[in-house]
């Protein structure tokens, strides 16, 4: 079941002769419960795409259907709804909260809904990324790996219908970045989510049940 | 390449080279500004004062012949100014030579100096002194006395008096020795002068009040000489004439003296010639006491003694256009000093009496009195009024110096008289040169030197000046501040970019070359844009201080002053930005990280306890945030409340510096002239003066009021209050005497003592029927108070005053020589304020705050004794009359009814009785001018009215009066015997006061806030730079624009709240140190609400709101732009 429909999408940034043409009559469909890799050299667009399904940013022109709506005629605050209830996102630096301790970071969302976790679900998360001793730490006591758990535990912890995450190896190291990459798949398995990867790592997007390459803003095969 | 880089460096960053460009140019600026203003104040002070105070650097008296050449010798420039005497409408006569015009810079008003021989010139003042303003080219007769010598000076030598006495008994000895033929003399010359006294003012009202003439001169003489016969008969009939004793007869002279009064009052009020000098009708009583006063003791002793003044003049010399005599001798100063009451030595013989000490031309008192037809050749500005030395010895009339020859060398060096023969004028040399102390260094022991310290400027603390320095001071640590804040900001935004140069192998060093190469541009730019801004608004403000306050001040610059302004500048700007520098060391391969404030976190974790938590928020996270930041929420808090500080602050400051100008005129509604006339003018009369000088043009209104004499008065316990006892342990022993009088100066019985010994010294003052003071008074009392028996009957209203007192401060006599420069109006206020003792007031808004005395409530009647002449301490006379009334006290109060009742408002000493009119009349006799002075009938053209004892007060307001109408009014005021004080000028120089203070303190409060607001918009920005961030994560986690919005217009609308509460604070602190320091009271609430009762209090509000609504929205819309973005664009690791 499709869960994630784009049509026509383009991105293009600035104006003129000085115009970068990011995204370009981007189709896609993405289904519901798939691990989605996108993959494509640096400056192909691939990041850009990802925040257009996030509803991070705003593409120039094209639709995006979220769950049969579409996002990005809906208002900023509708799409703002959006992000916290549907979609979870888990950056390549993290950015979490610094004056918040991990379990702060990670109810966050929640907590913005106005609504209590649901305390299994918190736990099993907790369990599953083995940040149970952190829960009191403050994002600047944990390494680079046990950051990228919290983050992807804030990104989970509503239960979104689509997960994105945008390089959340890079800046890790091998071993860190193996293990985020396992949760995720392991989180995807679970929930039964749709993930969307962004990589340059071929190898990392081979975990992946579906790579969709991108090459010069354009999609250039879907594996 | 370096030179390359910072310059590609600023460019890059536009925005933050602005900040830090219009910074400087703003420092460069406002220094500007400050220095051209401290230096226009100065440089316009300086050649104000020389304009009005003369160049000259000193000015002495001498009389050394070789005076001139040993000024030659130094160098100095010097004008010689003859000084050549006094005349009555004229003032004091000097000779100005060219080099004086030059030097003491006085303004001619109108027509030209003296250049030719007999041309005069007067200072403006003078010409209230002319019945008529003189006009160019007119003739008139000068007439000027020449003091040539100061008989004050011998009056306390010892051995003079002592030689005076020996005199006095030689005199007493030749006098009995010749008493027939003395007599006969003395009789014959009084009958001539009665004579010529009683001719003259028949001749007087003759002309002025067609009074018909039946003056008969030989048959007055028979008169007079019959009369005294009589009296000499029932005189000897008095004498013992067997008493051979000396002593014993001159006693029994004097007796007879007195006893004579109620002969000669009789015959007074008979006389129609007197009776018809009333111009109200009057009961015989009332003529009855004005007889009795006119033919007082005192009088008497004056007449005798103007008489003498007459019969001793010299025979008239005529030399060359110069007429002139001598008048006088030692004799008279011998009677004045020595108070001898008998007109007996008048008669003594022009030749030496054997026996004598004195020399016959030893000089107590001896004028030459010159006269001499004089043409008006100009009119000068009033010089002597900008004189700060002692005013008797400066000219208010110029002649040339060949004038001053044709007087002295063509006249009075001719005289028959050796002593007028050898007489020099003195010489006043005015002295200019570079060096100021060369004269001082000439002329070590000169002691009548005087500094010229109005000319030279070396008076200090004035308001501009300090607050100019101030400015300068607070320009120059500002600008070090704020360009220490922001450039540390950008350098820690430049961390990373600077960071990259070294990671592509720049050293330190290299780092350094480049900030520094940037400053030089930045200098290089900011200067001179600042500085020409700077030069354009300081014409700007010249110009509007001088549209504001009249001011004609031209700008001036000091190139000193100038670049010690940039001088400063320079260095601070310098050290803000190399400061930063220092920290170039900490520049990391990569961009710094920022670090979550550990002692913070760590708090903030033992709060949040075990895993419960609370339910987050945006409002709690974004609380979390702040407490977490709460340095830089600090600084923005700090940086908003200094604006508001700065607004709200320096608008109080600017209300303070209109103090004066409010406590001194708008309280105590200070009128623009006061006119005051030394007698109790009847009310129909003044009230047809009043109508006259509301005639004319420009003049607004007029307001009477009348005072009486200092009086004493004594009731049941007047000694027991507090106040009066402080005061009487505080003042020197040798004030007791001058400030309450002793019975020595009256004529009372022994058992009557007490009335003045004891006595309070009061004010007496009339309340007009229906003033503004009755109905002030009426407002004020007690709903019981019977006007109507007020008015009509003898009845007073006492005013006590109120004051505050500190027991804690022992009382100790104050220095006699502290006590030198005090009014004795002031005394008691200024006296219980330098002991520390206390204050005193009768000011209506410190009534809260003050006590009064308790024993006072009680009183129903007090024991008033009226001097009916001068009292002690103002005059050296003897004073004979005290009129006694027991009054009955309606009413008791501690303060004024209101504020705004001028003549009060300076009242500060003594209690004060208030009468209605009537009482005022009654208690007051009427009084002649002097003796039948011919020039005060001759002011009065005729219509010489019958006036009472003590003071009119006319005061009279104007709008846009002209200087043709001040003349008017000065002309006017003089004509009917009033003294007219121009209070304008001074209200103006009050207020131009407030306008300089006020303009300095907006344009410091100007500098300092926009050099705030930079600080704040700087600031501000780095922590939005911080905050986008956050919004950008808080964004993508889904928290809408809507929530945003109005989490941070609640952030915005609590910090300006807060900003709001401490400047308040701040201000309030401020206050009471201030009300602490200077306040009467230790009410603080009081005193507050006294400070700030004209305080405009919805300007103050409107500021509040003013600042509340742009700090709300300069710290909300960046937020807005933010909000706009995408979560993309705010999270600075996806861009």
């Amino acid at each position: 079941m499709s869960i994630i429909t784009l049509h026509g999408i383009n991105k293009i940034y600035g104006q003129g002769d000085i115009a970068v043409h990011a995204l370009k009559d981007i189709d896609l469909e993405l289904q519901q419960g798939v691990f989605y890799s996108i993959i494509g050299k640096s400056g192909s667009g691939k990041s850009t795409l990802l925040h257009i399904l996030g509803a991070l940013d705003q593409p120039t022109s094209g639709q995006m259907i979220l769950e049969g709506r579409n996002v990005y005629e809906a208002t900023a605050d509708e799409q703002a709804l959006l992000r916290r209830r549907r979609i979870g996102f888990v950056f390549q630096s993290y950015n979490l909260l610094p004056e918040h301790s991990v379990l702060e970071n990670i109810l966050l969302p929640s907590h913005l809904d106005g609504i209590e976790p649901d305390g299994s679900h918190l736990q099993e998360i907790v369990e599953v990324l083995e940040i149970g001793d952190k829960l009191r730490a403050f994002p600047d006591e944990l390494s680079g790996g046990q950051a990228q758990r919290v983050a992807i535990a804030r990104a989970l912890i509503t239960k979104p219908a689509i997960l994105l995450a945008d390089e959340p190896t890079g800046n890790l190291d091998e071993v860190a970045g193996r293990e985020v990459l396992r949760l995720l798949k392991e989180f995807q398995t679970r929930l039964g989510q749709t993930t969307v990867l962004v990589t340059h790592d071929l190898d990392i997007a081979r975990l992946a049940d579906v790579i969709i390459e991108i090459q010069d803003g354009s999609i250039k095969s879907i594996s | 390449m370096l030179r390359r880089l910072s310059i590609s460096g600023l460019k890059g960053r536009p925005r933050q080279t602005m900040i830090l460009l219009s910074t400087i140019i703003l420092s460069f600026f406002f220094v500007t500004i400050a220095m051209n203003l401290l230096s226009t104040s100065q440089i316009n002070r300086v050649i104000q004062r020389r304009e009005a105070f003369g160049e000259w650097s000193n000015v002495f008296v001498a009389d050394q012949p070789d005076m001139a050449d040993q000024l030659s010798q130094y160098s100095l420039t010097y004008s010689q100014n003859r000084i050549l005497g006094r005349d009555s409408r004229f003032g004091l006569i000097a000779t100005a030579d060219e080099s004086f015009w030059d030097m003491s810079n006085i303004t001619l008003l109108e027509g030209s100096l003296p250049q030719e021989l007999d041309e005069i010139v007067l200072t403006e003042s003078q010409i209230s002194y002319f019945p008529e303003k003189p006009t160019i080219g007119q003739t008139v007769l000068v007439t000027f006395a020449v003091a040539r010598s100061d008989h004050e000076a011998y009056s306390f030598d010892p051995e003079t008096v002592s030689m005076i006495d020996q005199d006095l008994t030689a005199a007493n000895m030749y006098i009995a020795e010749n008493w027939d033929t003395y007599r006969d003399r003395i009789l014959r010359d009084q009958a001539q002068w009665q004579a010529n006294r009683s001719e003259m003012i028949d001749r007087h009202l003759q002309q002025f009040v067609g009074y018909s003439s039946t003056f008969d001169r030989e048959a007055e003489i028979e008169r007079f000489v019959d009369l005294q016969n009589g009296r000499y008969a029932r005189k000897l009939a008095l004498f013992d004439t067997t008493t051979e004793s000396l002593d014993e007869r001159l006693s029994l002279i004097s007796r007879f003296l007195e006893t004579e009064q109620n002969y000669l009052i009789e015959e007074m009020i008979r006389d129609p010639l007197f009776v018809s000098r009333f111009s109200e009708g009057d009961s015989e009583e009332g003529l009855r006491q004005t007889a009795q006063l006119q033919l007082s003791f005192d009088n008497l002793i004056d007449r005798y003694l103007q008489a003498a003044t007459a019969r001793y003049s010299s025979e008239l010399e005529a030399h060359d256009g110069t007429i002139f005599s001598t008048r006088n001798s030692y004799r008279v100063a011998r009677y004045h000093q020595l108070d001898m009451m008998s007109h007996l030595y008048q008669h003594l013989p022009e030749e030496v009496i054997p026996g004598m000490t004195l020399e016959r031309e030893f000089p107590l008192t001896s004028e030459l009195v010159l006269h001499r037809k004089m043409t008006v050749s100009g009119i000068i500005d009033n010089y002597h009024q900008v004189w700060d030395g002692p005013y008797t010895q400066y000219a208010t009339g110029f002649v040339s110096p060949e004038t001053g020859r044709q007087l002295f060398e063509g006249g009075v060096s001719h005289s028959k008289l050796e002593a007028n023969r050898s007489y020099q004028p003195p010489v006043h040399y005015f002295v200019h040169g570079t060096d100021p102390t060369a004269v001082e260094r000439l002329f070590p022991n000169a002691s009548h030197l005087f500094a010229n310290n109005l000319g030279s400027g070396q008076e200090t603390g004035l308001d501009e000046d300090v607050l100019s320095l101030i400015l300068l001071a607070v320009i120059t640590l500002v600008t070090a501040f704020s360009i220490f804040q922001i450039s540390l900001i950008q350098f820690k935004k430049r961390l990373r970019k600077l960071a990259l140069l070294r990671a592509v192998g720049a050293t330190f060093k290299q780092l350094r070359h480049i900030l520094a190469w940037e400053s030089v541009y930045l200098i290089s730019l900011g200067l001179p844009i600042g500085g020409l801004l700077g030069f354009v608004i300081s014409y700007v403000l010249i110009w509007l201080n001088n549209r504001l306050t009249g001011d004609q001040l031209v700008m001036r610059i000091n190139p000193d002053w100038l670049l010690w302004g940039y001088g400063l500048t320079l260095l601070s700007i310098l050290i803000g930005l190399f400061v930063p520098m220092l920290r170039i060391g900490m520049v990391p391969l990569r961009g710094n990280v920022a670090v979550v404030n550990k002692s913070v976190m760590k708090s903030t974790r033992e709060l949040l306890g075990d895993l419960t938590i609370h339910r987050q928020s945006l409002t709690s996270i974004n609380r979390r945030h702040r407490r977490f930041t709460r340095k830089q929420q600090w600084i923005q808090l700090t940086l908003m409340s200094a604006i508001i500080l700065i607004l709200i602050g320096s608008y109080l400051l600017i209300y303070l510096a209109f103090g004066d100008y409010r406590e001194k005129t708008v309280h105590s509604n200070m009128p623009d002239f006061e006119l005051e006339a030394p007698f109790q003018q009847g009310l129909r009369v003044s009230r047809a003066f009043m109508e006259e000088l509301e005639s004319i043009p420009g003049v607004a209104g007029t307001e009477l009021f009348v005072r009486g004499l200092k009086a004493f008065m004594w009731y049941d316990g007047v000694n027991q209050g507090e106040l009066d006892r402080t005061f009487r342990q505080l003042i020197p022993d040798a004030l007791h005497t001058e400030h309450y009088g002793t019975v020595e100066d009256f004529h009372l019985p022994e058992e009557e003592e007490y009335l003045i010994e004891d006595a309070s010294v009061i004010d007496i003052y009339g309340i007009v029927a229906d003033s503004q003071l009755e109905q002030a008074m009426v407002r004020m009392l007690p709903a019981d108070f019977d006007l109507q028996s007020f008015r009509t009957e003898q009845q007073a209203i006492l005013l006590m005053p109120s004051y505050q007192l500190d027991r804690s401060v022992g009382l100790e006599t104050i220095d006699p020589a502290r006590l030198e420069t005090i009014s004795r109006e002031e005394r008691m206020k200024q006296v219980l304020e330098l002991s520390g003792a206390g204050h005193i007031t009768y000011d209506i808004r410190r009534a809260a705050v003050m006590k009064h005395d308790q024993s006072t409530e009680q009183i129903d009647q007090v024991d008033l004794a009226i001097p009916l002449g001068a009292t002690a301490g103002e005059s050296k006379r003897k004073l004979n009359y005290i009129r006694q009334y027991r009054i009955p006290i309606t009413s008791v109060i501690y303060h004024l009814p209101e504020e705004g009742f001028w003549p009060l408002s300076d009242t500060v000493q003594n209690p004060i009785l208030f009468f209605s009119q009537y009482s005022m009349d009654s208690l007051y006799p009427y009084r002649m001018h002097s003796v039948l002075d011919f020039n005060i009938i001759y002011r009065y053209l005729g219509e010489e009215p019958a006036v009472r004892f003590g003071s009119s007060i006319i005061q009279v307001d104007q709008s846009d009066i002209t200087e043709q109408g001040v003349t008017e009014l000065k002309r006017l005021g003089f004509k009917n015997g009033y003294q007219v004080n121009s209070l304008y000028l001074q209200k103006q120089q009050l207020y131009t006061k407030g306008v300089r203070t006020g303009l300095i303190i907006g344009l410091l409060s100007a500098t300092l806030l926009l050099i705030a607001v930079q600080i704040q918009t700087g600031s501000f920005r780095g922590q939005l730079e911080v905050e986008r961030e956050r919004i950008g994560i808080l964004q993508s986690l889904g928290v809408t624009e809507k929530d945003f919005r109005r989490a941070y217009l609640k952030d915005a609308l609590a910090r300006v709240i807060e900003a709001i509460i401490l400047a308040h604070a701040i201000i309030i602190i401020g206050l009471i140190v201030y009300l602490v320091t200077s306040g009467q009271s230790g009410d603080l609430i009081t005193e507050l609400r006294i400070t700030l009762s004209d305080y405009k209090w919805l300007w103050h509000l409107g500021l509040i709101l003013l600042f509340g609504f742009m700090g709300t929205l300069a710290t909300y819309l960046p937020i807005g732009r933010i909000l706009r973005r995408r979560p993309v664009e705010n999270i600075r690791s996806l861009q």
